[in-house]
């Protein structure tokens, strides 16, 4: 990568994808031992798609992208391996005088909390102008120029007044367009948004979501989606990656990861929902326990203790990520959904009222024991 | 959508909770005020739990919280059980009050932290004096377990060595200790992950068939408050502007800013198009509510009528109660949500 920001159209032709992310561990030290929160992850975004991880707190989601993003606290983070290329380069190997003009030239972050990512005693103006001034070395006037530009393309109304406000004078909604401003400043060719709209109302919540979505399309932006929520997975991304307990369980393109789910994990995520569709009252299908601990990690399925069709062999030994007949699904467990094997291992499950692991079938509220 | 009006209370006498005019407003000094809540009716049946939707801002937890008098509201009545809260005082009202319990959004701040989970549940029955000897106990161990906790297990922990969800079984169970006939929750599942959101909403549905309660459930999300509810009110700064039974409310509803809401809802089905404009613009500030229809300044419908006259609540079909004066039609889509040019009011 170059000093200079490249603008994104220069990718035709270009063979290495734009992030590539192989074998990522990133542990971290605590006071009971390593926790391994993100323990081998891979996947690659193309320009101009988005990547979608899902899954729920604790399962490495945004361990996953910090880690890329070099955002973690480096006394108690250990890289335990792994490589991140951008293009083709090394994101690991970035020399410090490259590295200053790359993070929010290249790659961009989008965070949940609005209010937190953005200084409360900065004027909006200065906060978006300080990322042009810094690194396309703009003038105080062109960079207030391209602020008010860049606030009108995120859609906040008044560009002009809202430049000299302070972030507390904004909506929740308004401030997330001007964190995205922030990110997009420099126009990345990478964007990664963690958790954009989960502390935001539904109408907002859609608002900056099409704003996301328009603009990506607009300048060719890979952007990688982190989110809880299935359904912003389901209308917004091109591929998912499904995590649990610092793992990839499974990975499929979009329309193929909800029309043929395999890993018990992503349907229980999708069942666990409240859907629109369905009538009131709906019994809803609970994944009952908690995530495993992380720094005492089973050598077996982590998933297991909570799984509908855990046999014994899921006990003993890890499932790897495997691929499906479709080359681009794949997940990680030995008795996929909707295969024979696994259907054979839930009737199994259900004649005998457990699984091997002791969850008590037929009552998916089992009891969360301390 | 201002909505004002009681057509659709049901007939005095029946419901449980009922709440006539309720206006909440917060002085800013100068003259000024946050007009929070601005004359909103609700009412409750026996065992119905009724949903409270719409965006933050929209005066959902303060109606609650003027439910319980926390604080008082500035005029209306809150009528539970043919006792007048909002007239009772002191020691009436702590007495009636133990009746009506609440939940909040985030369970491990509403717990104390440096407290024993076994004392932070007993507390109620401590404080009402009703702590005969070892029979305290025996409540708050089979309480717990109703909830889905070993007492055994987390009764000495403390709230931070437990998991979101876990401490929010323990605020159902110290609400339930004190056999209360209503439990007010605020948000009670916003703050878990989806997995743990499923366990809650069935405990407590669960919970209101063993104890036979009245739910008041408040939630932004309206999948969740679909789910839940018998009946679900939306509302919109500071008024209510569709009440409507769930099915019918989602499968066609009247007012437009219904309609915006649930095109918002992201689907879990890549083969749904995402449709529909977004709505526009900001919730306006309710220190200075539009005039007329407080829905007007967004809405694609909008016309000269809704800036000057506050829509009433009228009953548009069986159960269906909306405040509009152009609802849509059954199945009607609103064309644009650009806002139409209506002039922008004093308010």
């Amino acid at each position: 990568m170059a000093d200079t920001p490249t603008p994104h159209s220069g990718m035709a032709g270009y063979k290495a994808p734009l992030l590539e992310v192989e074998g990522l561990k990133t542990y971290f030290r605590t006071n009971r031992g390593i926790l391994k929160a993100v323990d081998g992850v891979s996947f690659t975004i193309d320009a101009g798609k988005t990547l979608g991880i899902v899954g729920e707190s604790g399962s490495g989601k945004s361990v996953t992208v910090r880690s890329i993003m070099n955002l973690l606290p480096p006394a108690v983070t250990i890289n335990a391996g792994g490589s991140v290329l951008h293009k083709g380069q090394s994101l690991r190997s970035l020399g410090k005088a490259q590295a200053k003009h790359f993070w929010g030239v290249e790659m961009a972050m989008v965070f949940q909390d609005p209010m937190t990512s953005l200084n409360p005693v900065m004027r909006i103006g200065r906060q978006i102008s300080a990322g042009l001034r810094f690194h396309l070395g703009l003038s105080r006037r062109e960079a207030r120029q391209r602020s008010l530009e860049l606030l009108d393309v995120v859609g906040v109304p008044e560009a002009e007044r809202r430049l000299d406000e302070y972030p507390h004078q904004l909506s929740g909604g308004m401030r997330q367009r001007v964190t995205i401003a922030i990110a997009l400043a420099c126009q990345p060719g990478l964007l990664i948004a963690d958790e954009p709209t989960t502390a935001l109302d539904v109408t907002v919540q859609k608002q900056i979501l099409d704003l996301l979505g328009h603009l990506q399309e607009e300048q060719g932006m890979g952007m990688i989606l982190i989110t809880h929520d299935l359904g912003v997975v389901a209308g917004r991304t091109e591929e998912v990656a499904v995590m649990y307990a610092g793992r990839i369980v499974e990975f499929a393109d979009t329309q193929t990861l909800f029309a043929d789910m395999r890993h018990p994990y992503t349907e229980a995520l999708f069942e666990s929902i409240p859907k629109i569709e369905h009538p009131s009252h709906t019994r809803l299908r609970a994944i009952s326990g908690r995530p495993p601990d992380l720094v005492d990690s089973p050598g077996h399925c982590a998933f297991a203790a909570r799984c509908r069709y855990a046999q014994p062999r899921c006990l003993e030994e890890a499932p790897q990520l495997r691929h499906s007949d479709d080359p681009g699904h794949s997940f990680a467990c030995h008795f996929p959904v909707g295969t024979p094997e696994g259907e054979e291992a839930l009737a199994v499950n259900i004649a005998r009222g457990a699984t091997s692991a002791g969850l008590l079938l037929g009552d998916y509220d089992a009891k969360v024991m301390g | 959508m201002a909505g004002t009006g009681n057509a659709h209370l049901r007939p005095d006498g029946q419901a449980l909770l009922r709440v006539e005019d309720l206006v909440v407003e917060f002085p800013l000094g100068r003259g000024k005020k946050v007009h929070a809540v601005s004359g909103i009716s609700l009412d409750v049946l026996p065992g119905e739990t009724l949903g409270l939707v719409g965006e933050s801002g929209c005066g959902k937890s303060t109606t609650a919280r003027a439910i319980m008098s926390l604080p008082r509201p500035t005029s209306g009545s809150v009528t539970f059980d043919g006792l007048c809260l909002t007239e009772l005082g002191g020691e009436a009202l702590r007495r009636t009050r133990t009746q009506l319990q609440m939940i909040f959004q985030d369970p491990i701040s509403s717990l104390n932290p440096t407290r024993k989970v076994s004392d932070i549940v007993r507390e109620g029955l401590t404080i009402w004096g009703r702590r005969g000897s070892g029979d305290s106990d025996d409540q708050v161990n089979s309480v717990l377990e109703s909830v889905g906790l070993d007492p055994a297990v987390v009764g000495d922990r403390r709230p931070k060595q437990l998991s979101g969800g876990q401490c929010q079984r323990i605020c159902i169970a110290r609400a339930l200790l004190l056999d209360p006939k209503v439990i007010i929750c605020d948000e009670p599942v916003s703050a878990l992950d989806v997995s743990v959101q499923a366990q809650i909403l069935n405990l407590l549905q669960d919970m209101k068939e063993r104890y036979g309660l009245t739910l008041v459930f408040i939630a932004h999300d309206l999948a969740v408050v679909k789910n839940v509810s018998d009946r679900v009110c939306v509302m919109y700064l500071g008024k209510i502007c569709e009440v409507a039974p769930p099915d019918a409310l989602y499968e066609a509803p009247y007012h437009p800013y219904t309609h915006a809401l649930l095109v918002s809802i992201p689907q879990p089905d890549p083969r749904i198009p995402i449709t529909g404009e977004a709505l526009q613009g900001d919730l306006p500030s309710p220190v200075d509510p539009p005039s007329g229809c407080r829905f007007r300044t967004r809405c694609s419908r909008a016309q000269d009528r809704c800036v000057v006259e506050e829509p009433e609540i009228r009953e548009v079909d069986t159960g269906r109660f909306v405040a509009c004066h152009f609802p849509l039609e059954p199945g009607e889509v609103p064309v644009t949500w650009i806002p139409g040019p209506v002039t922008d009011g004093t308010g």
